[in-house]
């Protein structure tokens, strides 16, 4: 079978002392930024693209995976332990996570989102094997208008997320929707919301808003309970490092159900895994006998989403080696770096470059089984982290922001934004509103509104776009059954009230 | 106080610093400022150059990424740093373009920076998909006549350099394409590729890549003639004479920068920028190098901020 004898060829090259350190140090590496907040893959990728020129173009580009997805497994390290989301799509892991961590469960959910992860990356090692191909076709099928109805199903999903009254949820909602209008407008070239500000003109970033409004308020409100005088600990007993039966048998279905999503949505470019690591979340509240436990450690809200999101992580290569074309902005710097290397990426690579490609894919295999091995050891420190006094954390913690935020843009400005949106974040919770809907109104926000626009002018000011193509039709027809379902019980019970009354 | 009668020695005196600090330049770290997001051809191109001058300057040269603000914040940085020679910022065929788009952005290109150098230039290619039935670049002038406000192109935001050749095209030919936004060629190339929008306009650094994979075919750039690296390639020009455009990358310090600074700089890109293995990697990004002394790009920047103004003007097309 050829596809055996092109997996052998490519762990004979993925299994070479060089590579297998080249994999080493960057899932290493990758750990290390990954829980460092603010400091993600592209900028360590951009800092080491020159440095790669002279390595072997395979071991450059494993080193370079391996320090992405190797992010991908740490940031759900410090999502889960000080609620602060360094990626987009460990928005979704916060929910869970760390209310795990405060009941002292945080090694359980650390153990269950590196196990999640590693099974979802072998899963989608084959993937990308068996399926590329097909999948490749599935992204060309999307255009304007399915982007479109993608994400307005993704802000429907989002609602159901919310922990409380869905009307906080949809506010929030709408307010990430405005956040993302500030800046310049694409299709007008108009500054929106900018207030004459060069620093607003590009609209504003992901990570200081998410810094800002998950991890400095969560530290704020902490030091208002008194945690940081009295010296308290988050988590004053835990219980366990590892997972237990029971754990793992409420974990495997929705790691399951995760990895297909992940693998399913990781091949459109944009926001991808995000919105496969929040569908899954969704999806497994709505599977569960009890929705309620949901925001409050349901270990199902962990395993599901941290699967979606690394199988989402990895299957995004597959437009990155297979067309050319990069999904996210890592992929586009590791079309930067095979340049470097005189490579072309696009469809000939298979066939030019056979041991590059299937070392590449055997090698992501190799790396997961490692970051897997470096982080379940690894667990037993993280959660002595949590035994460090707050007073002393707290403040570490506010240094690594900033400096995070500070090295992704050297831009001060952006420093005095992750405080803002800290306070701002600060309100939310006196509220209780919940930040998770805002940032993802945020995130797919900018991108529904441009798809919008661009099906328009491609249909030339017709909204029928919209409903004549099948893909789109039924995503949006999917969005408002959603909505329906989340509707009518509230109605039946106001009703109910009515009656009462 | 400043008296006029003083002026001759604090004259002087600025004088003497100039030289004094040309002769001394660089003391410390030479800092290059990218506007636009890491992993792009400004940064590519400016941590190779850095990586060469660090070894011929005898200082660190590093790049740093500022895309705060739509590169707006970081150009500013350095409009206002210290003019001693120590913080570059990295201009592209873009800014000529943004600047005639926005005439009230906090900085005047022409006036608030000293030119260095250009380094390298490509030109922007007209392609379609391999299955388009668009033949060649005349047929398309054709079909957009047949088929008035049909046609659309893919072109980068508002006043780019993509929207600006897509107009001046429209004008020449009087045909009326409509020009469809993206952010960045990836999202333009999928739906170029599937058949949705009809032709791509992007930047060479992009295309000839697509072109060679065989993922796109190119009707046309827009060197004013034969392009080095595409001499199949048929220019704009010969089918609407004139029309022709050039991206580039240049260095650009704050004004006031002591001239000997600038000049030495000057010379060592140029050396740089013959050597093989950058000229190999120029190539490779579809780039051909292209030193110049700083009022020939002075000269490029100006000649360019008419010839926008103009399309602009003629497309009424706004910021708004």
């Amino acid at each position: 079978m050829s596809m055996l004898s092109d997996l052998a060829l490519g762990l004979s090259v993925a299994l070479t002392p060089a590579n297998l350190l080249f994999c080493l140090i960057g899932a290493l590496l990758g750990t290390l930024i990954g829980v460092l907040p603010g400091v993600g893959p592209v900028a360590t990728i951009a800092m080491l693209l020159p440095i790669t020129y002279t390595l072997s173009p395979t071991g450059a580009l494993i080193m370079l995976s391996g320090i992405y997805y190797g992010a991908q497994y740490g940031g759900s390290t410090t999502a889960i332990l000080v609620n602060i989301p360094g990626e987009t799509s460990s928005v979704v892991t916060c929910l869970d996570g760390h209310p795990m961590a405060r009941q002292g469960r945080a090694g359980p959910a650390l153990a269950i989102a590196a196990i999640g992860s590693f099974f979802a990356g072998c899963v989608a090692t084959l993937v990308i094997v068996l399926v590329s191909g097909p999948l490749v076709a599935l992204a060309q099928a999307f255009g304007p208008a399915e982007y479109f109805a993608l994400m307005v199903l993704g802000l429907v999903l989002t609602i159901v997320l919310a922990r409380g009254s869905p009307l906080k949820a949809v506010a929030m909602i709408l307010t990430g929707l405005l956040l993302s209008l500030v800046g310049t407008d694409v299709h007008t070239g108009a500054e929106r919301l900018t207030f004459g500000l060069p620093l607003l003109q590009g609209g504003l970033d992901f990570v200081p808003l998410a810094m800002g409004v998950f991890g400095l308020s969560e530290i704020v409100s902490n030091l208002e309970k008194g945690e940081g005088a009295k010296g308290e600990m988050i988590a004053a007993h835990i219980t366990g490092l590892m997972p237990t039966w029971e754990d793992i048998k409420a974990s495997a279905p929705a790691i399951l159900r995760g990895t297909a999503l992940g693998s399913a949505l990781g091949v459109l470019p944009g926001a991808s895994s995000m919105i496969a690591s929040f569908a899954s979340y969704t999806l497994e509240k709505k599977l569960a006998a009890d929705p309620s436990r949901f925001g409050k450690g349901a270990i199902e809200g962990v395993a599901g989403p941290e699967s979606a999101n690394n199988a989402g992580a990895q299957v995004s290569f597959i437009p990155m080696l297979t067309l050319g074309i990069p999904s996210n902005s890592v992929m586009a710097l590791m079309i930067g770096a095979m340049m470097i290397q005189g490579i072309q990426p696009g469809p000939m690579i298979i066939a030019k470059q056979p041991e590059l490609f299937w070392g590449l894919i055997a090698s992501m295999w190799i790396g997961n089984a490692m970051l897997v091995i470096i982080n379940l050891p690894l667990i037993g420190i993280w959660v002595r982290l949590l035994n460090i006094p707050y007073g002393l954390l707290f403040p570490a913690i506010l240094l690594l922001c900033a400096i995070g935020v500070y090295s992704m843009n050297n831009e001060p400005g952006e420093v005095l934004l992750t405080a803002g949106a800290g306070v701002f974040g600060y309100f939310l919770l006196k509220l209780r509103c919940e930040p998770a809907p805002l940032l993802l109104g945020f995130v797919l926000g900018a991108m529904m509104e441009e798809n919008l626009r661009r099906a328009m002018l491609l249909s030339r000011g017709d909204p029928m776009i919209f409903f004549s193509n099948p893909l789109s039709a039924v995503l949006l027809g999917a969005s408002v059954l959603l909505i329906l379902i989340t509707v009518f019980p509230s109605v039946k019970s106001g009703r109910e009230k009515l009656v009462e009354d | 106080m400043i008296t006029p009668a003083r002026l001759p020695f604090i004259a002087a005196a600025l004088i003497c610093a100039g030289a004094a600090s040309a002769q001394t330049w660089p003391e410390r770290q030479i800092t290059i400022t990218v506007v636009t997001a890491a992993g792009g051809s400004p940064d590519t191109v400016g941590r190779m150059i850095a990586a060469k001058l660090t070894e011929r300057l005898g200082k660190p040269v590093v790049v740093e990424i500022n895309a705060a603000g739509a590169g707006i914040a970081g150009t500013l940085g350095v409009v206002r740093s210290q003019p001693d020679g120590h913080n570059m910022v990295i201009l592209t065929g873009g800014t000529p373009s943004q600047q005639a788009l926005r005439p009230k952005q906090p900085y005047d290109l022409t006036t608030d920076l000293a030119m260095v150098t250009t380094l390298c230039a490509y030109p922007m290619v007209v392609s379609v998909s391999p299955k388009s039935p668009i033949k060649d670049f005349k047929d398309l002038i054709a079909r957009a006549k047949a088929n008035p406000g049909k046609l659309t192109y893919s072109m980068n935001a508002i006043g780019s350099l993509h929207h600006l050749l897509g107009e001046w095209i429209n004008i020449e030919a009087g045909i009326d394409m409509q020009g469809i936004p993206y952010r960045g060629s990836p999202p333009a190339f999928m739906d170029v590729s599937s058949g949705r929008v009809d032709l791509m306009i992007d930047t060479g650094t992009f295309s000839f890549g697509q072109i060679a994979q065989g993922q796109l075919r190119a009707l046309a750039q827009s060197a004013p003639g034969k392009y080095a690296l595409a001499p199949d390639v048929p220019a704009v020009s010969d089918t609407l004479p004139g029309v022709n455009m050039m991206s580039w990358l240049g260095f650009a310090m704050a004004k006031n920068t002591p001239r000997p600074v600038i000049d030495r700089l000057n010379t060592e890109v140029r050396a740089i920028l013959e050597m093989d293995d950058i000229k190999n990697r120029l190539a490779e990004m579809g780039n051909v190098p292209m030193p110049s002394s700083p009022d020939e790009m002075l000269g490029r920047i100006k000649t360019e901020l008419a010839q926008w103004k103009k399309i602009i003007d003629a497309k009424g097309i706004k910021a708004e």
